[in-house]
């Protein structure tokens, strides 16, 4: 099963920072995937940060949860054997930490955000994995 | 005292020059060493890594594979304990990358790794003493751009031959997948290998026996 939950829908952004407020995590999920779309974005791409933190306590406590920036720079990368391919995501995904691993607690929320230091058109969403 | 596997968390990233690996705990066991698994697509330019408040490590001899199979081995040894955050860098987007840790204990620490290596195959050998504990990091595509990255350990007992087959969890005897990803999926598919690098983590060395003292009594006058 997987829940998509959204922190910016489909428009110009930045400068600046958005929220994904503290969203409590079902029993059972055990992973994470954190994408942006940068498929519509104009090009270079600027400064992107994602970032998560988990909570095992209700909020009262956080960890980090995972995380990934790609710093500006064009959308244009180089592929394995010297090609070049243009990819439409900046993602990550992970399900280790002991955020992930704590599958049976039913006191997890996570929190996050993506940080753009330029305007840009981007989708971004996080997928709870289970 | 011989070297142990400890604790592992590890991130995939897609079209990124960071991650920032979860929160995992590191155990209190003597003798603690860190090794960070950069398992990337295209290079290893300027590859960092660094565990907490920890000083950045330093690539392991002997374990960059370059523009060959972008893949490379960092690591140093460490004090810290109880939840750490790692976190690692690079110069250029990587379309898949697999960034992963491994703490240890029981690691020499004056000389916790030698034997670095690197290749292109699906088994790759590295070198050891018996106690010491030996480790790899493998990367594997399908279908294209899709990227598995895993770590394993492996007992120190000479010559240990650490062999990835096509589906990646399906290790050699007595290896143990640490970490595994595959981007978008959990589930390991036929696989083709494209690099490993591994390294041998030496034990600490034995403490020295408390030195016997030979008393001449002590006669009163």
């Amino acid at each position: 099963m997987v829940t998509v939950i959204p922190i910016l829908l489909s428009g110009l952004v930045g400068p600046g920072t958005f929220l994904l407020e503290s969203t409590p995590v079902p029993i059972g999920v055990n992973g994470v995937r954190f994408i942006v779309d940068v498929s519509l974005a104009t090009d270079p791409l600027p400064t992107i940060t994602m970032s998560l933190e988990g909570s095992l306590d209700n909020g009262i406590t956080w960890i980090n949860a995972g995380g990934a920036s790609r710093v500006a720079g064009s959308k244009n990368i180089i592929d394995r054997g010297g090609g070049s391919i243009t990819p439409t995501t900046i993602e990550f995904m992970t399900n280790f930490g002991d955020f992930w691993l704590a599958t049976a607690n039913p006191n997890r929320l996570v929190r996050g955000s993506v940080t753009v230091d330029a305007v840009v058109l981007i989708t971004a969403s996080i997928i709870l994995l289970s | 005292m011989a070297t142990v596997f400890d604790a592992q968390s590890s991130t995939n990233g897609t079209n990124v020059t960071s991650l920032s690996i979860p929160a995992f705990t590191v155990g209190s066991g003597a003798n603690r060493a860190v090794v960070a698994y950069y398992l990337g697509w295209n290079d290893t330019i300027g590859v960092a890594a660094s565990l907490g408040a920890d000083p950045g490590m330093s690539v392991i001899s002997g374990t960059d594979g370059g523009g060959t199979t972008a893949i490379v081995l960092l690591g140093r040894i460490t004090t810290l304990t109880g939840s750490q955050t790692a976190s690692m860098s690079w110069t250029n987007s990587q379309i898949n990358v697999v960034g992963g840790v491994m703490t240890f204990t029981g690691a020499n620490q004056t000389t916790p790794f030698n034997n670095g290596t690197f290749g292109s195959a699906v088994s790759l050998s590295v070198t050891s003493t018996s106690g010491d504990l030996t480790t790899t990091g493998c990367a594997a595509s399908a279908s294209g751009n899709v990227q598995t990255g895993a770590g394993d350990t492996g007992p120190g007992t000479g010559t240990i031959i650490h062999t990835w087959t096509g589906a990646i969890d399906n290790l050699t005897t007595n290896r143990t997948r640490q970490f595994f990803r595959e981007n978008g999926s959990n589930t390991s598919t036929s696989q083709s290998i494209y690099g490993i690098s591994g390294v041998n983590v030496v034990q600490a060395a034995a403490a020295a026996g408390v030195p016997s003292l030979l008393m001449a009594p002590v006669i009163a006058a």
